[in-house]
């Protein structure tokens, strides 16, 4: 990436994947034809991973069923999966639309990603949280609106380009630049001293 | 009438398609092309030349058969004994010829014609760039991608979502499972319908049009440009609505409800039963 | 908070989104405002802890919930295609003996199937669109207390109650919902015979959308239920009734071309 004192050097998305390891490439291929060990042993291998997508885009409460429907839905999309990219590759890109899919299956109100640039971002109040309590980072993520949560995590967590942010969410480019500036500046104070 | 069943030449593998087949047959204006691939991919591109090339590699002992009579050219391949095989065909046509590609676990990619494409597979994705008069894509399991096409257009998939960019003519794209996004379409006809699935429409509104977007579960987002004149109606059961135009409202009701836009020239419907609704000006 | 305009495009900057004379601008205002360095230090900062974040497993095991659904644990009796529009449903066919025998006969997924085309066609086209009156008979509708057998081909959890004849229903509109019932129900006796010619994928891909279009047509009845004289509901419930003929109409020809 651009700056070379953040300390991190490596994308978590790798965008110029690799093919899938050769180890893999059977394991997919065997649970392509129906084999549930293979796709298990897929399971056990990139579950964390998953989870921790979800978890970070929705709530904590739903990240274990969504969990099992990205899951279930790869299943189901596997014959479609040439090895083109690495599986892990497919698989978070599956479950970003899974999740996409959810949240509007709730039928939650689709947040209007109004780019007014004066008003300071607050971070939605907790249920739970006692105001004294200081929330980690991780939590302070889940508390951001969902439309600054979901292009932050997808940008800074998980290393998408804005373009494809913008492609998947529905947005102008220019609005996941915004959304992502805005959950950033929220989030400052919730680093850990 | 000219039937050849090729010889094919075996080359150094690469992976399991090992056979390599490489011949151009002329062709004459009106003959349309047909491709058959049972599994595998059809890749058919435009060039300028009076002329078929057909590359294609597949399994040991598979061979390619090109069938020109009367007004169609048919290329298909098949196993040894007949039975199905897997093929990869690489196809350069005229940019006048219209093509029919049909298939089962069979990847689509068309490019640079200028002319009818017909494509139907079952377990691959479909990508067309290109196309006039009628073109016509469905899948059931892969998804459909079309751009800088105009005619009658008609596509569909199951469980996979629809792309169109830059298409100007009549529009119909149905799926279930996925979502349909129509980018710079300009229309005076548009039909889509998903179950599952978001609906995101950007283009100008003609005079006149009809314009239809139902889904069931999923979002339906217009993002018109200028000042659009258009009834528009909205039948929402669960969802919410959302404007940048203003509306003024004649009914109470709140989830099924109309409103005119400018002169109200076109009609605009819009139904979600359990999503949102949002009628979004286009940014510059 | 100061309005200066270089605070909101740091992110940019930082990001390398700049284009070359914006970055040279932001550079030359960096240089000069203490406040902009302080917040593009912090900003550095959330991308960097961001980038560290650890992935932790889920703490349950996940897998069970997983494998049931996929089909990894056995099936329960009745072949997942029979129930193709719900767990519920039941499928009463007019032959129920041989469904039966069939089911233990290991050619019978090997059995040609006799449908010709022309006539999946008919049963498919048959119904194209519902009529207007068959779409005020769906705003009429009302459970009834047992299942009329002449209709009995049931397709999904709510949609026996289509099965049933209202009271007061018109010989027309009658004749549609039957018409439509018996469509569905051959068109699933078709995929049902021929489930072993198709691709296990794409057998799953199309009973999953068929519990999509079902699911869809559970809730819009149910709305419809409640609030009858809901046009739009109505008009919603038979697009997505004619959307399961379609598709089981694909499915079908799918069946039969393989």
């Amino acid at each position: 990436m651009s700056d070379p004192s953040a300390g991190v050097s490596h994308l978590r998305h790798d965008q110029e994947s690799p093919r899938t390891s050769d180890a893999e490439a059977v394991e997919v291929a065997l649970a392509a034809s129906g084999d549930a060990h293979a796709f298990e042993r897929l399971y056990r291998a990139h579950v964390a991973r998953v989870h921790n997508l979800v978890r970070r885009m929705l709530d904590d409460g739903e990240a274990d069923e969504v969990t099992q429907d990205v899951f279930v839905r790869a299943w189901e999309k596997l014959g479609t999966f040439r090895g083109e990219a690495a599986f892990g590759t497919w698989l978070h890109r599956l479950a970003v639309n899974v999740i996409l899919a959810r949240r509007a299956t709730l039928g939650t109100r689709r947040t209007r990603y109004v780019d007014d640039g004066e008003t300071a971002m607050e971070l939605v109040p907790g249920r739970r949280a006692a105001p004294e309590l200081s929330l980690d980072f991780e939590q302070a993520i889940g508390r951001l609106p969902a439309g600054a949560r979901e292009v932050f995590v997808l940008h800074d967590v998980e290393g998408y380009r804005h373009e494809e942010i913008a492609e998947m969410l529905g947005l102008a480019t220019g609005t996941s630049k915004s959304q992502l500036h805005r959950a950033r500046m929220a989030l400052r104070q919730y680093l850990e001293r | 009438m000219l039937v050849l069943t090729l010889a094919t030449a075996l080359l150094l593998p690469a992976a399991a398609l090992q056979q390599t087949t490489d011949t151009t047959v002329a062709v004459q204006r009106g003959q349309r092309l047909e491709v058959a691939a049972h599994s595998g991919s059809i890749t058919v591109r435009g060039w300028n030349r009076n002329a078929v090339r057909i590359r294609a590699r597949t399994d040991e002992g598979g061979g390619v058969d090109v069938d020109t009579r009367g007004s169609r050219v048919s290329v298909s391949a098949s196993g040894r004994r007949g039975g199905p095989v897997e093929v990869a065909f690489e196809i350069t046509a005229p940019a006048w010829m219209g093509v029919s590609l049909s298939g089962v676990e069979t990847d689509m990619t068309v490019s640079g014609l200028a002319a009818p494409v017909e494509v139907e597979t079952v377990q691959g994705g479909v990508d067309v760039d290109g196309g006039v008069d009628q073109i016509t894509l469905h899948s059931v399991q892969g998804s459909v991608t079309l751009r800088n096409a105009r005619g009658r257009i008609e596509v569909g998939s199951v469980n996979e979502e629809l792309r169109l960019t830059d298409i100007s003519g009549q529009v119909s794209a149905e799926t279930v499972n996925g979502d349909v996004t129509l980018s710079r379409v300009t229309s005076a006809s548009v039909a889509v319908t998903t179950v599952n699935g978001d609906v995101t429409f950007s283009g100008p509104i003609a005079a006149g049009g009809r314009y239809s977007f139902a889904t069931h579960n999923g979002d339906v987002t217009l993002e018109l440009p200028g000042t659009p004149n258009a009834g528009v109606y909205v039948s929402t059961f669960q969802g919410d609505f959302e404007s940048d135009f203003p509306v003024t409202l004649t009914s109470t009701r709140r989830k099924r409800f109309n409103f005119t836009l400018g002169s109200g020239s076109a009609r605009i419907e819009l139904e979600s039963f359990q999503g949102t609704i949002a009628l979004r000006r286009a940014a510059r | 908070m100061t309005t200066d305009l270089w605070m909101y495009r740091l992110s940019e900057y930082l990001d390398d989104e700049l284009t070359p004379p914006e970055r040279a601008a932001c550079e030359a205002h960096l240089a000069g405002c203490a406040e902009c360095r302080a917040t593009l230090d912090e900003l550095r900062r959330v991308v960097a802890r961001a980038r560290s974040l650890e992935d932790r497993p889920p703490a349950r095991e996940l897998w069970s919930g997983i494998a049931a659904r996929i089909g990894a644990t056995p099936p329960q009796g009745v072949p997942a295609l029979a129930a193709l529009t719900g767990p519920e449903a039941p499928v009463v066919s007019l032959d129920a003996g041989r469904e039966a025998q069939d089911a233990r006969d290991p050619r019978a997924g090997r059995r040609r199937i006799s449908f010709s085309l022309p006539q999946l066609a008919a049963a498919g086209l048959a119904l194209t669109v519902l009529s207007a009156g068959a779409t005020a008979l769906l705003t009429r509708q009302h459970p009834a207390p047992a299942a009329n057998p002449a209709a009995a081909v049931a397709s999904g959890p709510g949609a026996g109650a289509l099965s049933v004849q209202p009271a007061a229903a018109a010989p027309g509109e009658a004749r549609e919902i039957a018409a439509y019932d018996r469509a569905v129900g051959d068109l699933q006796q078709v995929l049902q015979a021929g489930r072993g010619r198709l691709d296990p994928a794409t057998v799953r891909v199309l009973e999953r959308n068929l519990a999509v279009i079902d699911t869809a047509i559970a809730e819009a009845q149910h709305a419809l239920a409640a609030d009858p004289q809901n046009a739009y509901l109505s008009t919603h419930l038979a697009r997505t009734m004619r959307q399961k003929l379609d598709l089981l109409r694909r499915a079908a020809t799918l069946v039969q071309s393989s």
